[in-house]
C-alpha cells in the first residue's frame, strides 16, 4: 500500500464546488486537505470526474483548483465522502507552501519527548 | 429521543419541518422567534438548532447565531437557507454553522444533516502531526530491521525495567492547542452522567482519593477570559461540554470529596454540584485575592496565592477554614496537584515543577524544569497529575491555549 508522505490539515474546511462553469455546484467541508489531494464531504451528488473547489486557507483564496475525484463512499449519516486529487502542480506547489507555513507557525506537531 | 428546536418565523414551513423531523424519530421544539427560541435554549437544552436564514425581529440570522454561539458554543447549528445558494452556504459555514440545507425539504436531504447534527458531540481536538514516513522497504528489510528492533526493545526492557517498579513510563511530550485563549486551571475528574431528560448527576463512586484514577475520566479546564469551565474526555481530548459563567467566572478547579470547587477571578471560593449546571451551592470570600491554583490531596484542599505567595492548607468544612499558611519557596505558585504521595506546584516565574515534602510543605525535594516552556512566550497555568503524566496549560498572548502533557514521572523525581 503506498502512503502518503506530505503534510496535511486535519481540519474541516469550508468549499464550495462546481462541476463546471454554469454547472451544478455545491458546498461541503475538506477533510484531510494536503498538496496532493483531500476529501470533500458533502450531500451533493458528483456526477462527473472532475470537480472545481473554491476554499479559503487563512488569508489566501484559492479558486478553482481543479481536482480529479478518485473514489466515493457514503458515510452513515448518508454524506458523501470523495476522495479528491488534485490535478494542477502549481496549485499543489502553492498549497504546499501555505500548509507548511500554517502547521510549522501554529506548532501543531507533537513534540518529541 | 434527541431533540431538535425549529426556528422558523412561518408556521406552514415550521410545521413542515416539524412533520419531517418527527417522521424521521426525533422530538422537535417549535419557535417562531429569537427570544422564544431562547427561552427553550435555556430551559431544555436541545441536540441541536434547526434555523431559517429569514430570522424575524431585528438582528440578523448571522447575529443572532453568534449570540446563541456564545452562550451555547457545542450546539449544532443547520440553517435553512431560503433559495440554493452555494456561496451563501459557505459563508454560513465559516460562521460556525454545520450545515445549510435548500428547499425543497425532503428526508433526504434533512436527514443526513440531523443525523450529523445530533452525533457530534463538542469538537474533537487531535495532534495535527507531519506524516513523515521511512521510504518503502523491501520485505527482507522490514523483517531484519523487525528483529533487530524486538531484539533491541527487549535489551532495553531488562535493563530499564527497575526504574519502573510502581508505575507506568510516562507517555512522550506532545501538545494540544485549545480552541480558548486563556486557561488558567487543571484537573482531572468525573463526566457527570446524564440520567433522564437531558439532566446530569454525579457520578456514582466519585473517588476522594488525591490519585483517584477510577473516577479522572475527563479533563476540566477553567478559562477566565471565555468565563467558562471546559470539559474533555481524557482519552481523545474531545470537547465534551462547556460550562458558562456569566458573573464572576472561575479560576482554578479542583475536585474534592464529590464535588467540584472553584475559586474565581474576584476571589471567592465556590463548590459546584456536578451537575449539568455545576450548580454552585456555596460561595464565600477566599483568604487572599490572588488565588492561583487549588489542588486535593486526599484530605484536605490545598491552595495557592500568587499575590501572597504562600501555600494554604484548607479543612474540608463549610468555610474551608485555613489550617496552615507556608510561605512558598520557590517563586510564583500558579497551581498545585499531588501524585499520591507527594505535593507539586507550578513555578511560573521560572516554568519549573517542584516536589514539596507533604509533611514540611515548605521543604523543596526536586525540581523538574518545563522544557515546553523555555524560551517561548507561553505563561504555565493549571497542573495535573494523571498517575501516569503531569499535565499543565498555559496561556501566550494573542494566541490559542496549550495543553502540554509532559515526560516527565513523578517516580523519576523521589
Amino acid at each position: 500500500m503506498r502512503r502518503r508522505r506530505s503534510v496535511r490539515l486535519n481540519q474541516y474546511l469550508p468549499v464550495l464546488w462546481t462541476l463546471g462553469e454554469g454547472a451544478q455546484n455545491g458546498w461541503g467541508r475538506l477533510l484531510d486537505l494536503s498538496a496532493v489531494g483531500a476529501r470533500l464531504l458533502t450531500r451533493g451528488v458528483l456526477t462527473g470526474e472532475e470537480i472545481f473547489l473554491s476554499f479559503e486557507l487563512e488569508t489566501e483564496k484559492f479558486n478553482k483548483l481543479r481536482c480529479r475525484v478518485a473514489r466515493a463512499e457514503q458515510d452513515r449519516d448518508g454524506y458523501w465522502v470523495y476522495g479528491l486529487e488534485i490535478a494542477e502542480d502549481a496549485a499543489r506547489a502553492r498549497l504546499k507552501q501555505r500548509l507548511m507555513s500554517i502547521l510549522s507557525r501554529a506548532g501543531q506537531a507533537g513534540i518529541d519527548g | 429521543m434527541p431533540q431538535i428546536l425549529i426556528v422558523i418565523a412561518d408556521p406552514y414551513s415550521r410545521q413542515e419541518m416539524t412533520v419531517l423531523a418527527e417522521q424521521m424519530g426525533y422530538g422537535a421544539l417549535q419557535a417562531k422567534d429569537g427570544p422564544s427560541a431562547l427561552e427553550i435554549l435555556r430551559e431544555t437544552l436541545p441536540d441541536a438548532l434547526l434555523l431559517h436564514e429569514e430570522f424575524p425581529g431585528a438582528p440578523s440570522c448571522a447575529s443572532w447565531m453568534r449570540s446563541v454561539q456564545q452562550e451555547f458554543p457545542l450546539l449544532p447549528v443547520i440553517v435553512c437557507l431560503k433559495s440554493r445558494d452555494a456561496g451563501r452556504a459557505v459563508d454560513f459555514l465559516k460562521l460556525g454553522v454545520l450545515d445549510c440545507l435548500a428547499p425543497p425539504w425532503s428526508q433526504e436531504t434533512v436527514g443526513p444533516c440531523l443525523r450529523q447534527a445530533v452525533r457530534l458531540k463538542g469538537t474533537h481536538l487531535d495532534l495535527l502531526m507531519d506524516e513523515r514516513r521511512p521510504p518503502a522497504l523491501s520485505r527482507k528489510a522490514v523483517a531484519l530491521l523487525a528483529g533487530a528492533l524486538l531484539l533491541l526493545a527487549a535489551a532495553v526492557v531488562s535493563l530499564r525495567s527497575y526504574r519502573w517498579p510502581s508505575e507506568e513510563k510516562p507517555s512522550a511530550s506532545a501538545r494540544w492547542d485549545l480552541p480558548y485563549s486563556h486557561p488558567s486551571g487543571l484537573a482531572a475528574g468525573p463526566r457527570p452522567r446524564a440520567v433522564g431528560t437531558g439532566r446530569m448527576e454525579p457520578q456514582s463512586g466519585v473517588s476522594s482519593s488525591a490519585a483517584g484514577a477510577a473516577a479522572k475520566d475527563s479533563f476540566w479546564i477553567a478559562d477566565w477570559y471565555s468565563q467558562s469551565i471546559y470539559r474533555h474526555q481524557a482519552g481523545d481530548l474531545k470537547l465534551e461540554m462547556n460550562y458558562f459563567f456569566a458573573h464572576d467566572p472561575p479560576a482554578a478547579l479542583a475536585f474534592a470529596e464529590g464535588a467540584l470547587w472553584t475559586v474565581t477571578v474576584s476571589g471567592f471560593f465556590q463548590k459546584h454540584l456536578l451537575d449539568a449546571q455545576l450548580t454552585v451551592v456555596s460561595r464565600f470570600k477566599a483568604p487572599g485575592a490572588q488565588i492561583a491554583g487549588l489542588g486535593y490531596d486526599g484530605i484536605y484542599l490545598w491552595s495557592c496565592d500568587v499575590g501572597a505567595g504562600v501555600l494554604r492548607k484548607h479543612l474540608m468544612d463549610n468555610q474551608l477554614t485555613v489550617l496552615s499558611e507556608i510561605p512558598y519557596a520557590g517563586g510564583k505558585p500558579a497551581a498545585v496537584a499531588f501524585d499520591g504521595t507527594a505535593m507539586w506546584t507550578l513555578d511560573a516565574s521560572r516554568s519549573v515543577l517542584l516536589k514539596h515534602d507533604l509533611l514540611s510543605p515548605g521543604k523543596i525535594l526536586a525540581e523538574a524544569p518545563l522544557p515546553e516552556y523555555q524560551g517561548n512566550a507561553w505563561t504555565p497555568g493549571g497542573l495535573l497529575w494523571d498517575g501516569k503524566n503531569f499535565w499543565t496549560v498555559g496561556e501566550r498572548k494573542g494566541k490559542t491555549g496549550v495543553l502540554i502533557r509532559h515526560a516527565l514521572s513523578a517516580g523519576e523525581m523521589r
